[in-house]
């Protein structure tokens, strides 16, 4: 078989090989596309958290442009301030005292896009963008 | 030298091999382009916060920003008729009027207390709309201090969770409550307002949609490249809020909505009391970690998670009564159980 496949190939021409180059490549690129495309836009760095205040703009924060000691926003509420810390990995908020609930700060750290943090007494929604790593398109929760 | 006559030099294994090198393009080529159905269109998400959460939408669609700007303002325009907070909505008024006759309200939101009220008696009343005085009792209100409250007022209030006393007037849209009652639809509001958008996308013509409400989702039509949109089920055994990875749903129509023991929860005294109450007992249900419904109706599936949460594993069964609905639940053993046909 690979003899032949040889023989044959002694017997191309420099456009033979060039196309039968070419196809290869494209076929190559057609069954690794997906796998690709996951390696481009699948990486944490695709990730950006956004935050939503009452009656302020939201603010996006892109994963990729947090440094490696991470960083810290304060927010402010009608009840009072929120931290909300972002590091490469994930978010999380910490509510202030007057949250009776405090449903923001045990949701805990955040990691993959759609994910929410919503405290409402204070109107805020901090949450993940971005493309799921499992191709998910939302989670039922 | 001629085209014709160059192909009659070519001898037959060169000839072999150009033909194997165009047919692997031209398959390589089929795999990416019809492999799957494409639409036309362009896909965008969009995101807003109302219902105290975040709503996200997906549209694929032409001019799919303008489409899903008036999805998500026909969305919050139901959201704030349906809260009870809000002293501008007919659900206030309702409430205002409690034990003062009938209260006429708009076609839609009519549609959803009669809703609510029809499905809560086919549960036994497991699910109702008339929870709002247990739920400010425990203080899961909004601004609410939570708290676990003396059993005597628990058992005064138990009382106005009937449906009974909730009366409704099909023939000019009007509801009647009895005095001391109260009306809270937030466990089938965001339901309702999901299959609102879902509704005003379609009516415009868009080819798919995908709105998730804080959880609960609702779909419709192929994504751009013909594939099928994708939705995972929280395992509350996860503390990283990941999904069941044995468990997405791939759907091109239809909801999914999960009721779960781990969104809104107080600790008191080394117990923790979460936020679905029971109407029989006046307690948080027990029994599950949470409870998922996958159908076509958003509203449908809000309402049939929530009461079946309160059943522990008879939930099971009572969802099998139900034929165009199938439900996955987490018992507290940490067990997954299905209904016969959940996919």
């Amino acid at each position: 078989m690979f003899r032949k496949l040889l023989e044959v190939w002694k017997k191309t021409r420099r456009g033979d090989r060039i196309i039968i180059g070419l196809a290869l490549i494209l076929g190559l690129a057609g069954i690794l596309y997906p796998f690709l495309w996951d390696w481009l836009v699948g990486t944490p760095d695709n990730l950006q958290v956004i935050i939503h205040s009452l009656g302020a703009e939201k603010q996006i924060v892109p994963m990729g442009s947090v440094p490696p000691e991470g960083r810290e926003l304060q927010v402010e509420g009608p009840i009072g301030d929120h931290l909300v810390q972002i590091e490469q990995e994930g978010v999380r908020v910490i509510a202030p005292e007057a949250d009776p609930l405090k449903i923001c700060e045990k949701t805990g750290w955040i990691r993959r896009p759609g994910a929410t943090i919503v405290c409402v007494p204070n109107q805020l929604a901090v949450w993940l963008e971005g493309r799921d790593e499992h191709g998910l398109d939302g989670i039922s929760e | 030298m001629n085209w014709q006559e160059r192909i009659k030099k070519i001898d037959k294994k060169r000839w072999l091999a150009g033909m194997a090198a165009v047919l692997i393009i031209a398959g390589a080529l089929a795999v990416q382009l019809l492999g799957n159905e494409r639409v036309a269109g362009e896909r965008i998400q969009e995101t807003r916060f109302f219902m105290d959460t975040v709503v996200s939408m997906q549209v694929l669609a032409e001019d799919p920003e303008a489409k899903a700007e008036q999805a998500f303002a026909a969305m919050k325009d139901l959201s704030d008729r349906a809260d009870r907070f809000y002293s501008g909505s007919e659900i206030y008024r309702i409430n205002e009027k409690a034990g003062q006759g009938p209260v006429e309200v708009d076609e839609d939101i009519f549609a959803i207390i009669q809703k609510g009220k029809e499905v809560g008696e086919k549960t036994g009343g497991l699910f109702t709309i008339a929870i709002a005085p247990l739920m400010d009792l425990w203080g899961f209100g909004k601004g609410m201090e939570p708290g676990k409250p003396a059993q005597e007022d628990i058992e005064e209030v138990l009382p106005l969770l009937d449906l009974e006393g909730i009366t409704l007037y099909p023939d000019r849209n009007a509801v009647e409550i009895e005095e001391g009652m109260q009306l809270d639809l937030g466990g089938i509001a965001k339901g309702a307002v999901v299959d609102r958008g879902i509704e005003v996308l379609e009516e415009l013509g868009v080819a798919a949609a995908f709105i998730n409400a804080g959880g609960d989702i609702r779909v419709f039509g192929l994504k751009e490249d013909g594939t099928p949109w994708r939705i995972g089920v929280r395992d509350p055994r996860r503390e990283d809020r990941g999904h069941l990875q044995d468990y997405v749903i791939e759907a091109d129509t239809g909801s999914v909505v999960t009721s779960g023991d781990y969104e809104r929860f107080f600790m008191e005294d080394g117990e923790r009391f979460h936020h679905i109450l029971d109407p029989r007992t006046g307690y948080p249900a027990s029994g599950l970690r949470s409870v998922t419904v996958i159908g076509e109706s958003c509203v449908e599936a809000d309402i049939l998670s929530t009461a079946a949460f309160m059943m522990g594993e008879e939930a099971l069964d009572f969802l099998e009564n139900y034929s165009d609905y199938e439900g996955l639940i987490i018992n507290e053993d940490e067990e997954i159980l299905t209904t016969s046909n959940f996919k």
